[in-house]
């Protein structure tokens, strides 16, 4: 859980350079990244486009960590509007499990970010101020492929995080990401296994339901 | 007594036959599945390896990801066709058919002794 923040990174740091949503992101399509963590169990991180239009965007997350016992599976999904002034904020939230029954509702509180570096640098960033951080262009080799990249680092209350993203073709794609801080969730590395396409959403907003005591104590106790 | 020996011999003949010719049939058919299931993987593979600006693309073919889309893929039996399901099920009744009258022969020989 405690990954939310981290997974809400990936995605934002696409956002960041989108003009027209709609031209840019396709539904169904994304990206798996391997997710290795100090805090908690390996994973594999899918993200795909839900929805797309020009000023709002759906997007999904499947989360799946194993080991030789236990096998967890999460689903999360968010809406994304563009505001007045052009920035995207977070309206809407869902999330899902292995066992739940159906899909919940997320609160607002719950759509805010935490400490460390934020979805909010990013989602609230222009193209210009990304650049601010870029270090250098380099060739990265990561699970899917070796490509070009720019790599960029961003520094906020103790986090670290160094990320790499393609440069060839649209939209543009985290390839890999290293965090460094000094909260054990703060350090965790993403590595690109694929591009994935034609992925149909797990969750149905219109079949969820109240967000349950049990999954508000996890998504509250993630944020702290 | 010849006469019913040489009857029986000349039927466990035609029904060994007939039960090879149901397993030939059998093994045609799993042959075609065989090769059904091998032209499906190579699909599968070709669309994992597929790439966009150097990397690797996986198509999901419209299935959303985790427990349904991991039970659906899991079931084999999905890769035939109402038709070689029916054909199978036909040549397996032929094959029992056949087993069933050679042990009534065989039982009516012994009968006879």
């Amino acid at each position: 859980m405690k990954s939310r923040i981290i997974l809400c990174f990936i995605f934002a740091c696409q956002l960041a350079f989108a003009d027209d949503l709609s031209e840019l992101y396709k539904i169904g399509n994304g990206q798996t990244y391997y997710m290795k963590s100090q805090d908690s169990m390996d994973a594999t991180v899918s993200i795909y486009t839900t929805s797309a239009d020009k000023d709002s965007l759906g997007i999904e997350y499947y989360i799946q960590s194993q080991n030789s016992f236990l096998k967890q599976e999460l689903w999360q999904q968010f809406k994304l509007e563009k505001g007045s002034s052009g920035p995207l904020k977070l309206t809407e939230g869902y999330i899902l499990s292995d066992t739940m029954k159906k899909p919940e509702k997320m609160e607002a509180k719950h759509l805010k970010g935490a400490d460390g570096v934020q979805m909010t640098d990013f989602l609230f960033g222009s193209f210009e101020e990304i650049n601010k951080h870029l270090i250098n262009s380099e060739e990265v080799e990561v699970p899917a492929g070796k490509v070009k990249s720019n790599r960029y680092r961003i520094s906020s209350n103790g986090q670290t995080v160094d990320f790499w993203i393609s440069t060839d073709g649209k939209p543009l794609t985290l390839l890999k990401l290293i965090s460094k801080g000094k909260k054990k969730h703060h350090n965790y590395t993403l590595q690109l296994e694929t591009l994935v396409r034609n992925v149909k959403a797990k969750i149905n907003p219109s079949e969820a339901v109240a967000l349950s005591k049990s999954t508000r104590k996890i998504l509250e106790t993630s944020l702290k | 007594m010849k006469f019913f020996l040489a009857f029986g011999l000349v039927s466990s003949l035609i029904i060994s036959v007939g039960l090879y010719a149901s397993d030939q049939e059998n093994m045609k058919l799993q042959i075609e599945m065989m090769k059904a299931k091998i032209k499906q993987l190579e699909e599968e593979k070709k669309k994992s390896n597929s790439s966009s600006g150097g990397l690797k693309v996986k198509d999901y073919g419209n299935s959303s990801m985790g427990q349904s889309n991991t039970s659906s893929s899991s079931n084999s039996n999905q890769q035939v066709s109402p038709e070689q399901m029916k054909q199978l099920q036909d040549a397996m009744k032929k094959g029992k058919k056949y087993l069933e009258e050679r042990n009534k022969y065989l039982e009516e020989l012994e009968n006879e002794e």
